[in-house]
């Protein structure tokens, strides 16, 4: 009887032993370090750049093209027979940092820039995003704005800080920005200063609807005949593109114009229709 | 007497053979055919644990740990086709049973893409030097987690991954 008992005593604590040890299995298990959520999928979502920058050693190829007016009508061909185009090409020197150029054919604006992501939306970090931009451009446009505009006159510069935060399917982004033209209307002032709003909203994976407004703070005259920027859009995602298509009531491209001088009057129906095409190349391998 | 020595001799056999075993190192390959370029993936930090009592093994992968070539595929991976923000980690749980030879099969559920499927895997476990190896091979649908792929023909991707892998497991220290 008691080796019975000794019997049936250790049967039992072998199956509870057993029991006890069931989920402790997974706790051998570790979790990685949530992802960084991507706040957007492009470096630029309209005119704007976003906070997101490319991985170290991708080289990304982006044509930005914008119409003419769609106001110009049949002799116009909606805008199409006039266009602006940019064609720029950027490096991510690290995963953080990445430096560009650009031309564009509207006022010959030759432009570089440097971006750098200074934060990431992290789960249990951080809840947005923070990137900082500087942009440095060239105006070849002869006798632009005025003749006198010669020589280092013809330098301008923006500096903006961006923050974004993505909720769910919502991508929001604001960017302070700061334009300094070396050369200016003295009642405009030489340095301008926007309130630059940017949001996306997923509809599907791959497809997103966009829209970006710059309120122009009036801290001095604004120039005459322009308007505070805005665009709207859509994106679509494919495998190693962007592709957005949208209309401003800009044709201009470089930050320096956009922000400041968007010139088409939209209660008169001037828009521009516009699209970007990237391209993304990976030159490093990774590892 | 005889109880006894049936008792100490199941605590020193016990003893002897380790009972929970974990990984040590391994890898998981995901292969896939596609139109334009092959898709390639290597996840180098699988987790696995083995119960030698009840034959219970348990794998996680987290899925952000997949390494891919080019780190666009690597985003989309993430962000479109698996959506690891919300399904960080893939999944076995089951049973592995040894057959003559050194074949082995696991039988269990597999999760990911927050979807759960029974599984039977065929492999082999090899003992060497106090190490347990399993090597093994399986295709996977996507359509059965429910991992949509977009009809773009520059980018057709198999609907079939091949899924090949090899762990080191060492007794738990």
């Amino acid at each position: 009887m008691t080796r019975f008992i000794l019997f049936l005593s250790l049967t039992f604590t072998c199956i509870i032993q057993l029991r006890a040890q069931d989920d402790s299995l997974w706790s051998l298990t570790e979790d990685a370090t949530p992802l960084r959520v991507q706040a957007f999928s492009g470096v630029r979502l309209i005119n704007q750049h976003t906070t997101e920058t490319r991985q170290k050693g991708m080289l990304v190829f982006i044509i930005q093209h914008r119409f003419g007016e769609i106001s110009g009508g049949w002799y116009e061909f909606f805008g199409l027979d006039n266009a602006n185009t940019r064609i720029g090409l950027e490096y991510s020197l690290t995963n953080r940092f990445t430096f560009g150029i650009g031309r564009s054919s509207y006022l010959k604006v030759g432009d570089a820039f440097l971006k750098y992501r200074i934060l990431d939306q992290q789960k249990g970090k951080s809840f947005f995003s923070l990137a900082a931009f500087t942009g440095f451009y060239h105006t070849a446009q002869k006798d632009y704005p005025t003749p006198e505009a010669t020589g280092i006159r013809r330098i301008s510069y923006v500096t903006q800080l961006m923050a974004s935060t993505k909720i769910g399917r919502f991508t929001y982004q604001l960017a302070p920005s700061w334009t300094h033209f070396n050369y200016a209307d003295s009642s405009n002032g030489n340095d301008r200063l926007v309130l630059m709003n940017a949001a996306k909203f997923k509809i599907t994976k791959r497809f997103s609807v966009t829209g970006e407004y710059g309120y122009r703070l009036p801290l001095m005259d604004l120039p005459e005949n322009t308007f505070n920027y805005f665009g709207l859009g859509i994106e679509i995602e494919t495998g190693g593109h962007e592709f957005q298509i949208f209309l401003t009531n800009t044709f201009a491209i470089a930050e320096k114009d956009f922000l400041n001088t968007a010139e088409s009057n939209a209660s008169e129906g001037a828009l521009h229709i516009g699209f970007n095409i990237t391209r993304n190349f990976q030159l490093l391998k990774k590892k | 007497m005889k109880w006894i020595l049936l008792a100490l001799s199941c605590v020193l056999f016990s003893a002897d053979t380790p009972d929970i075993w974990v990984t040590e190192k391994g890898w998981v390959r995901m292969f896939s055919d596609a139109t334009l370029e092959d898709i390639e993936a290597w996840h180098r930090k699988p987790q696995v644990v083995y119960r030698n009592s009840d034959h219970k093994l348990i794998i996680k992968l987290p899925v952000s740990q997949f390494d891919f070539k080019n780190q666009t595929m690597e985003d989309h991976f993430n962000e479109h086709y698996m959506e690891t923000a919300q399904f960080p980690n893939a999944t076995f749980d089951g049973t592995m049973s040894e057959q003559t030879g050194g074949a082995a099969i696991a039988k269990g559920n597999l999760t990911m893409h927050g979807v759960t499927k029974p599984v039977e895997i065929k492999g082999t476990t090899q003992n060497l030097n106090g190490k347990m190896i399993l090597k093994g091979a399986f295709k996977v649908k996507t359509a059965d987690y429910g991992i949509k792929i977009p009809e773009l023909l520059f980018e057709k991707i198999a609907e079939e991954i091949d899924i090949t892998f090899e762990f080191t497991l060492a007794p738990k220290p």
